[in-house]
């Protein structure tokens, strides 16, 4: 029951904040912009198309979406969102790796259908993964460090004891997975979101040939992920929120949510893509934040 | 009149090959620069190419013609580089091959197309070999790989296809290849000079159809000797400057999309709107259709009392200011925009680029100056040169010719009317053969309409050049040795119209 909940729950916000970010877009550059809303629409329309598929995909391409839907829901099951009991406790590296999948069969699937524009996307995904591999494992790291657990669960939802609100590590480490929630969901300044230019794309080049419920689960998954950083960061910083009673902390978690989906439209809004060339760079400052993190915590 | 002139092709026999090779070489090298090179067929089986240059001062334009084998003519890409398409373009019409050409692919006419169809070579002419196949360059090498972008691209835009030969993500070689909007809009010039050729011009390209009306209209009363008055020609200025700011802010806000910056896309997207609507309260259309009737302009032109567009373009420009500087000034927008898809003055200044292309590369090209409408000959809007020659330069040059614009606009709508007068040399005198050559700068660069007229005013060949013709080869340079993540914006940096070039 638990665990339907959960999932539930992860699946119902995951369009939503998505809504969020486009809706304080649109604000932000006076529009009135679409619903937040759109998106499970968007999603429901999707589900009932058909599915168009490259005459060159094997099964690669057949399978790559549910997988990357599936290990997103198991990730899901193992991330602290209202309540420091999940129904999966994992341990963080296995938790890394399980990231790493979904992943792997969309880069693999993206080189299936043999289009340019998917080899281009899937080659930059690669790249932009590997560069964003230390910054996560150290800040996972720094995580398990401070909240003294090896699972997700129970590093995120600790609160470390000290006379200021915010121990400074505690901020490097939630900074740290903020630039990393950006970089591994395809937002600006690493990947745009919104563009129509393929040969710019990161992320959308590689499922480009995807269509219908393929493309339902895909954005679905997008969606899953992206409130699962959303939970982490939050987890960081409010922990406190996660020892609420159940009737508050749901709706605790709905405002968490709607509250990082508005930060996440704010940076977008405020700024332009980076270069490819300098994503490294960016990887690289997570990275060090991550590092000092650790330190300061060795340290302290 | 300075931006329009005849030539007396009665008088001027056509020069012999190394002079008139000669002649384009001093375009490449001296001040004066080419403006249009064309051939022409005046009777069947004989081919005339036609050359006109000038600029070095205001309203000096130049002539030269040469005779060719009905077959080939050497190619003059060694001597004067800026030919390079025009000689692409002189074979896919006439068949008549430019031998040692570099690069001779055609440029309108693709595979579908019969390799024998010569559209404006006459039937009686001895029939030349067919059309030589597309060869694009192959790039060979450890991990290059291509890239093949449209001619259907994703979203509502014109087709081309674009060839990147990548190593990585460095692009070594772009082949731009056109002529998917190839219309015959040249073919249907020919005859009378009546009102249905502004219409025609109106459409050559959409985004320049004031730019490429006023050139013909001008063009037009020139051959029926009925110049339009001062107030005419002031109101034919404006609409070419307002023209010129909804275009900019456009690119500015297309830029700013390609980056994701999401402000910059969505306020100069409704500058844009802005000023659109201000040249449909003028012309009656938002793209400036309807502005010119020969001999003037359109009954219902101006819509709008000069007052009331002033105080609507006063507030425009405070806007505009606002938004292009927190544009320019934003970091991440310089990070992205400066050195990238960098177009060395060097080149510019060789392959002869115009517009402000050409200026934001420091190559001092404006025919608002250097070939003024009377509106523009005491003074033309402040000249914009930047020599950085990267999509920064090309989006401040946008920004600044902007400011000049508005500038120029109050000046012009406060004051009086212009005190230009309209010269006589642009009247075509009754008898004999004329070429009629009309320059006006749209927004993009020089526009040139050229007309070769008969003896009744009757026009038996017609050219356009759109500058997005002239400055097409720009993006191939520009973009080499970037990054292929960075085309988009490079390409948008330029902005060059498909329809204009595939004519």
């Amino acid at each position: 029951m638990k665990f339907v909940a959960h999932i539930t729950l992860f699946i119902l916000l995951g369009p939503l904040l998505v809504g969020v970010v486009r809706k304080t877009k649109a604000f932000l550059s006076c529009r009135q912009g679409a619903s937040v809303f759109q998106p499970f629409l968007d999603l429901w329309k999707l589900f009932r198309r058909g599915i168009v598929r490259s005459t060159s995909a094997s099964w690669v391409f057949d399978l790559s979406a549910p997988v990357v839907l599936g290990a997103s829901l198991v990730l899901a099951a193992a991330t602290p969102l209202w309540s420091r009991e999940v129904p999966l406790p994992m341990h963080f590296i296995l938790f890394l790796y399980l990231m790493a999948l979904p992943r792997f069969f969309q880069t693999l699937a993206g080189l299936d259908t043999g289009s340019a524009f998917g080899g281009l996307g899937s080659s930059r995904e690669v790249a932009v993964s590997a560069m964003a591999e230390p910054a996560l494992i150290l800040s996972f790291c720094g995580l398990a460090y401070l909240g003294g657990a090896d699972t997700v669960s129970g590093m995120v939802a600790v609160v470390p004891p000290g006379r200021i609100p915010w121990r400074p590590e505690v901020i490097l480490l939630a900074g740290t997975m903020f630039l990393l929630l950006l970089a591994e969901n395809a937002r600006i300044p690493v990947d745009d979101p919104a563009t129509h230019l393929e040969l710019t794309m990161i992320h959308e080049a590689m499922v480009l040939d995807h269509a219908g419920v393929d493309l339902a689960m895909i954005q679905l998954a997008s969606g899953v992920r992206l409130v699962l950083f959303s939970a982490i960061v939050s987890g960081i910083l409010f922990p406190q929120a996660l020892s609420l009673p159940t009737f508050l902390a749901i709706p605790a978690a709905v405002v968490k949510v709607v509250l990082s989906g508005a930060l996440i439209g704010a940076v977008e809004a405020g700024m332009a893509r980076m270069k490819l060339s300098r994503v490294a760079s960016y990887l690289l400052i997570a990275t060090v934040l991550a590092a000092i993190a650790l330190s300061v915590r060795y340290a302290g | 009149m300075r931006c329009v002139h005849t030539f007396d092709l009665g008088n001027s026999a056509p020069l012999a090959e190394e002079a008139f090779r000669a002649f384009l070489r001093e375009t490449s090298t001296g001040a004066d620069r080419l403006l249009t090179l064309f051939a022409e067929e005046p009777s069947p089986g004989r081919f005339l190419l036609h050359a006109v240059a000038g600029g070095a001062a205001p309203g000096r334009f130049l002539y030269a013609c040469v005779e060719t084998s009905p077959r080939s003519f050497r190619t003059f890409t060694d001597v004067c580089p800026g030919t390079h398409w025009f000689e692409r373009e002189i074979y896919d019409l006439f068949g008549l091959m430019p031998e040692g050409h570099p690069e001779l692919n055609p440029l309108r006419f693709h595979e579908a197309w019969p390799k024998k169809f010569f559209p404006l070579r006459s039937t009686d002419a001895p029939a030349p070999d067919p059309r030589r196949g597309y060869r694009f360059l192959v790039v060979r090498g450890e991990g290059i790989h291509e890239v093949a972008v449209g001619p259907v691209h994703a979203g509502i835009i014109e087709p081309g296809h674009f060839r990147f030969s990548c190593a990585g993500e460095t692009i070594q070689n772009l082949e731009i290849r056109l002529g998917y909007q190839h219309k015959g809009i040249e073919s249907l010039f020919p005859g009378g000079p009546e009102m249905g050729k502004i219409l025609l011009s109106e459409s050559i390209s959409g985004d320049t159809a004031v730019g490429h009306s006023t050139a013909c209209v001008r063009l037009l009363e020139a051959i029926t000797a009925k110049p339009a008055d001062p107030s005419a020609e002031r109101w034919r200025a404006v609409a070419l400057e307002i023209e010129r700011i909804s275009n900019h802010c456009g690119d500015l806000g297309g830029l700013s999309t390609d980056i994701g910056y999401l402000f910059g896309a969505a306020h100069f997207g409704r500058l844009r709107g802005a000023a659109l609507n201000l040249l449909l309260r003028i012309t009656g259309n938002r793209f400036g259709r309807g502005l010119n009737r020969i001999g003037g302009i359109g009954p219902r032109v101006p819509g709008i009392a000069p007052e009331d567009l002033m105080a609507e373009l006063g507030r425009l420009r405070a806007e505009m200011k606002d938004v292009g500087t927190t544009l320019l000034d934003a970091p991440s927008v310089g990070v992205r925009m400066e050195g990238t898809g960098r177009l060395l003055p060097h080149t510019a200044k060789t392959l002869q680029f115009v517009g402000l292309t050409a200026r934001a590369s420091g190559r001092d090209v404006d025919a608002r100056r250097d070939f003024p409408s009377p509106a523009y000959v005491d003074s033309p809007p402040v000249n914009v040169l930047l020599d950085a020659g990267d999509v920064m330069a090309r989006a401040r040059v946008r920004f600044l010719e902007m400011r000049a614009s508005f500038d120029w606009l109050s000046g012009i709508l406060a004051g009086a009317m212009p005190p230009g007068t309209i010269a006589a040399e642009g009247v075509v005198p009754a008898a004999g053969r004329r070429l009629v050559v009309s320059v006006e700068e749209g927004w993009r660069g020089e526009i040139v309409h050229a007309a070769v007229v008969d003896g009744e005013k009757r026009i038996t060949r017609y050219k356009v050049v759109d500058p997005s013709f002239r400055n097409w080869p720009a993006l191939s340079f520009a973009v080499q040795k970037n990054v292929i993540s960075d085309f988009p914006v490079c390409n948008k940096s330029f902005n060059l119209s498909y329809s204009g070039t595939d004519l």
